[in-house]
Order: structure tokens, then sequence, then C-alpha cells
């Protein structure tokens, strides 16, 4: 098991550099010259290019790269044109904000979408079932930012019980103005995670072992939930992983939505003032994070699923 | 009596008929009444853009320029009635038109940028489902390096750093889609690659490429097809996603994602600017996704659970 893990976290380090060169080549492409920007429209073109030098912006590309890379192992993200702050700092004061919308929201997708998916599923075209899949499917073909303005609609002006915009103070006041947005965000989860525990649990509940466990007289609640849940668990955990970083693309439109104080908001600020080392460091602290969640649905899975540990047991219990 | 026995015997016929592949899925498809629906109504959309393409072609934009994107202060923020029946937006502009309009963009750019990314992941999809191996596993590596960047804030940066013409938008677009195309791709070619037609195609002296474009390809279609249409849903969305921010089509372009960033700032005034062209995406959504879905279950009556 261990060696599965350490195996995992270490193929993790290809896929960041790969990650940071993709993002790093794409920002690279911009117009916008960082030492103009710095300097301001009143600078001289001498200046200018003295300061393209001193930055190393005439350097090749990889050694760009190879620079940004080892700056970023070291915590520097370089230096933000607007704040003329480290990057680093306006992300670390912003991801807290981040990580506590977008894990309310997985929370939310697991705790309604799987009782969702798993009901439906035991009451097949019952009127229970249609309906709540027809809503899903309506959910997950809304825009989430959409899905923002008509919460926001619906209970902040209509009926004024959550705040429509920014964080709020204290335990009860973040938790309030928690709401709207980290609901806005995992409609869409909720329905894709409903969906796929209905069609996962549909493949289980006709199994032999299902009946035997029946007719063994197991309760009919533990049948569900070990027989059956446990078993159909696997695919639903995939599609959580997968819709996390639907959730973080989501999280940059609803923070704009309701001026939630996290990195999707900062970054489309950082875009407005054409901050491109800003913007750099919020898409590549998005895509670790994404990566980071992804390796955890893997060890997971691998908890999940008997037959991916007994891979990797066979070699020390060979008989 | 006569009659029924006729029509049995027409039964018996078409079941010594057999169809093939297309022809006994679209008889599938139209039994299957949510799915018709659904590509009812992207069909009608697809009247719609051209018919508007068509109407400001022949009135040399004049519609356009006095109906959809001229300000007509009086009317601003104008709640729907019988003369307006969505209403007016901000600057007095009537938001029928101003949807209809818009439609073009979000298929436009949702139909192309998808064809973009089946292009591109259908030949690295190819190529690495047919020879495998050490080329199968680089190309697969390097796609799941693109995958590992959500495909919204791959499409932010694309933007960010290229400009939002038009060709950047289908690329910001198409560019995250390309992994999970070419991951079907990929998988379709490799479940028919060892086929007999293939061997025989190869006995007679096909080269690969006249194997894989003529021989395969065209055998590994459906799962093909059903993943690019339900691909075009989320890709409206994203382009949507990304007027809303302010970085997609430009206004006064009556984009809906566009629509729905000015209406933000009205909300308290005009709860109409933001619902309504809010449903139209989401229709439209739904409606691709039925008819993929639709499709799917056509294409492949195994699949469906």
């Amino acid at each position: 098991m261990w060696k599965y893990i350490v195996k995992r976290i270490l193929m993790l380090i290809p896929v960041m550099l790969g990650t940071i060169l993709i993002v790093f080549f794409i920002m690279d492409r911009s117009e916008v010259d960082p030492a103009k920007v710095i300097l301001g429209d009143a600078a001289t073109e001498e200046t200018v290019a003295e300061l393209r030098e001193e930055l190393g912006l005439n350097d090749p590309f990889f050694v760009r790269y190879g620079r940004y890379v080892l700056d970023l192992v070291q915590g520097d993200m370089g230096e933000s044109y607007t704040y003329r702050t480290p990057v680093s700092d306006q992300i670390l004061a912003r991801l807290p904000n981040t990580l506590l919308l977008a894990s309310t929201a997985v929370l939310l997708s697991v705790v309604i979408g799987i009782p969702l998916g798993v009901v439906a599923a035991k009451k097949q075209y019952s009127a229970f079932d249609n309906i709540s899949m027809v809503v899903c499917l309506f959910g997950s073909a809304a825009p989430t930012f959409w899905l923002g303005l008509v919460l926001v609609l619906l209970f902040s002006q209509m009926i004024p019980i959550f705040p429509a915009s920014s964080m709020g103070r204290g335990f009860w006041g973040v938790l309030r103005s928690l709401v709207l947005p980290s609901f806005t965000i995992a409609i869409s989860s909720i329905a894709t995670v409903a969906r796929t525990t209905r069609a996962s649990m549909l493949e289980v509940i006709r199994q032999d072992y299902v009946d035997t466990a029946r007719a063994k007289g197991t309760p009919e609640s533990k049948i569900t939930s070990r027989h059956m849940l446990r078993n159909a668990l696997i695919p639903v955990i995939t599609s959580v992983g997968l819709n996390f970083g639907v959730l973080l693309g989501g999280s940059v439109l609803t923070e704009t939505v309701f001026a939630w104080p996290g990195i999707g908001r900062y970054v489309i600020e950082a875009i407005k003032t054409q901050d491109i080392p800003s913007v750099l460091g919020c898409v590549v602290a998005l895509s670790i994070m994404f990566t980071v969640v992804n390796l955890l649905v893997d060890i997971l899975y691998a908890f999940a699923d008997p037959r991916i540990k007994a891979q990797y047991k066979q070699g020390r219990k060979k008989r | 009596m006569k009659r029924k026995e006729r029509e049995v015997g027409s039964m018996a016929n078409q079941a010594l008929h057999s169809r093939g592949l297309w022809a006994d899925a679209w008889h599938r498809f139209k039994k299957n009444k949510v799915a018709v629906a659904g590509m009812v109504f992207v069909l009608i959309l697809v009247v719609i853009s051209i018919a508007t393409l068509v109407i400001d072609w022949v009135t040399a934009g004049e519609i356009y320029n006095n109906y959809v994107t001229k300000t007509n202060l009086p009317m601003k923020l104008a709640g729907p009635s019988l003369e307006h029946i969505f209403g007016c937006d901000e600057y007095g502009r009537d938001i029928l038109f101003r949807l209809l309009w818009g439609t073009r963009y979000s298929l436009f750019i949702g139909i192309v940028s998808i064809l973009i990314a089946l292009v591109g992941g259908g030949f690295l999809g190819a190529i690495a489902g047919f020879y495998g191996g050490k080329v199968d596993n680089v190309i697969m590596r390097v796609m799941d390096v693109f995958l590992s960047i959500p495909s919204m804030v791959m499409a932010i940066a694309i933007v960010t750093a290229l400009g939002n013409s038009i060709f950047n938008l289908l690329l910001s677009i198409a560019v995250p889609q390309i992994p999970r195309l070419a991951r079907i791709v990929r998988a379709s070619v490799m479940s028919v690659r060892d086929r007999e037609f293939v061997e025989a195609a190869r006995a007679v002296g096909a080269d690969d490429g006249l194997i894989i474009f003529k021989y395969i390809i065209p055998n590994a279609l459906a799962p093909i097809i059903v993943q690019a249409s339900l691909t075009v849903g989320s890709a409206i969305l994203s382009i949507a996603g990304l007027s809303f921010l302010g970085i997609g089509v430009e206004p006064p372009a009556p984009e809906w994602g566009s629509i729905l960033n000015a209406a933000r700032t009205y909300m308290r005034d005009a709860w109409h600017i933001s619902v309504i062209p809010g449903l139209m995406i989401m229709i439209t959504v739904l409606s691709l996704n039925l008819a993929g879905d639709g499709l799917r279950d056509a294409l492949d009556p195994k699949m469906k659970n």
C-alpha cells in the first residue's frame, strides 16, 4: 500500500513540471511587456531595454522556465505588478478562502448527491426518481455563474436571508456568506454525483450477492449501505475527483459573482490589470490544487477498491 | 385481414434487410422522444442562427444595428411587456432580439471549437491507439498533464495571453478538450485495431495512414461522435463563462454570457435581464445533452443502463 502511495507521489513531480511548463508557455505568448508595465508609459526605450535585461526577459524560454520552477520551489512566484508585493503572499492570503469554498462544495455534492442517487436507484422509475433525475439534468446544464445570480435574486433580494456578496466576519458570518456561493458551485456536481451514484447503484442492485444477503435475513438498511453502496462507490469517487476541476473553474466564476476574496477573483482582477505574474501564479496554484486532489482520489481509490490494493500485495504474499 | 398480413410480411422483410449501423441507430433514436425533442430544439437554434445571418446579409446589417445593438434609453431596463416580451436591457435594447442574434455565437463557437478539438484529439488519439507502446505512452502522458489543468482555468490563461479574437476563443475552448477526445479516440481505435479487416487491408499492402483513416476511424466512429456531441454543451458553457467574466466575446455583440455580465449590475431593478439569457443557455445545453445521450443509447444499446 505504501509503495503505491509513494509511487503516486513521485509521479506527481513530472506531472507538475509539465503542468507548469504548459501554463508558463501559454502565458509567455502574451504580448504584454513586463518591463513596460513596471516602468509605466513615461519610460524611455533605453530604460525598458535595461530592465528587460535585468529581469532576464531576454533569456531563452527554457532558461526562464527553469528559473521560474526553481523560484517556485522556494515559494517565490515573482512580484505582482499592481500590488508591488510577492505574488505568493497574495495567493497565500486568498488560498484558504478558495479552499474553504471548494471543500464546502465538495462536501455538499457528496452529502446531497450520494443519498439522492441511492434513493433514486432503490426506487427506480418512482416519482422521486423521475423528478430528481430531471432536476439533475437541468442542474448540470445550467451555467454556474447564472445559478449564482438566480440564488442571489431568490435568497438575497426576494427573501433576504443570505448576503449577496463578500465574506462575512466571525464564524457565523462566514458560514452565512458561504451558503449561496458554495451551493452555486455545488449544484452541477451534486447533479453529476447523483446521476453517477444512481447508475452505479443500479448495476449493483441486481447482483447475486445482494439476493444472498437478503436471503440470509440481513436488514435492508445494512444491505444498502454495506452490500450495495460500498461496491457502487468507486465510479462515484472518480466522478467527485474529476468534478473538482470543474468546481475550481466554477469557483473563478462564482467568486466573481459573489465578490468572494479567493484566488478565482484575484485572477480576474489580475487579467484586467495585465498583471501577468499574478495570473501565472494563480493558474499554477489552481492546477497544483487540482493535481493534488487527483492524487488523493487515486489513493482513496486504492482504499475503496481491494483489487488495486491486491495488485501491490502480490509481490509480498506469493504462496 | 389482408392488410395485416401485408404488414406482417413487410415487417419480416424489414428484418431480413439489415439496415446497417447508422440507419439502425436512427431507427432507435427516433423512438427516444426526449432525445428527439432535444435535437429538434438544437435544429431550431441552427435555423435561427442561419436566419439571422441571412437577415443581416440581406438588410446589410440594418436590423442588427437598429434593434440589436442600438441604444434606446427611454426603454432602459423595461420589464417584459407585449411589445418586448422578454423586456429590455440596460441600454433599452430588446432582449429577445439580442438572444436571437446571440444564438450564432454560442452555436458557432461551441461546434467549431469541438471540431478543432476533434481533429487535434483524434489525430493524437488515433496515433497513440494504433501504434501503442512507446508512442502511446508518450502521447497519453502528455495528455494527462493537459488534463491536470482545469479546463476553465486553461481557457482563461489562453485568452489572457493571446487576446480574445474569435480564433483565440475557439482555441481556448478547444485545447482543454483535446485530451478528453484523444482518450476516447484512442480507446475506440484500440478496440478495432486487431480486427480481421485491418489485417486484410495490411495484407493487400495498405500503408498505415490509409489503414487508420480509411478502415479504422470509420469503424470506431460511434463513441467518438457521442462524446463530441456531449462536449459541445460544455463548450457552450465555457464560452458563456468567459464572456460573463468580460474576457470572451466583446460587447456590444449579444453573446448570451455577456448579456448576463451586464445584468449583474442591474439585478436589483431588472431581474429579467439576469434570468432569461441564463434560461436560454440552460435549455440549449440541456437539449444538446439530451440529444447526445439519445445518440449514445441509439448507437450502442449496450451502454444504456
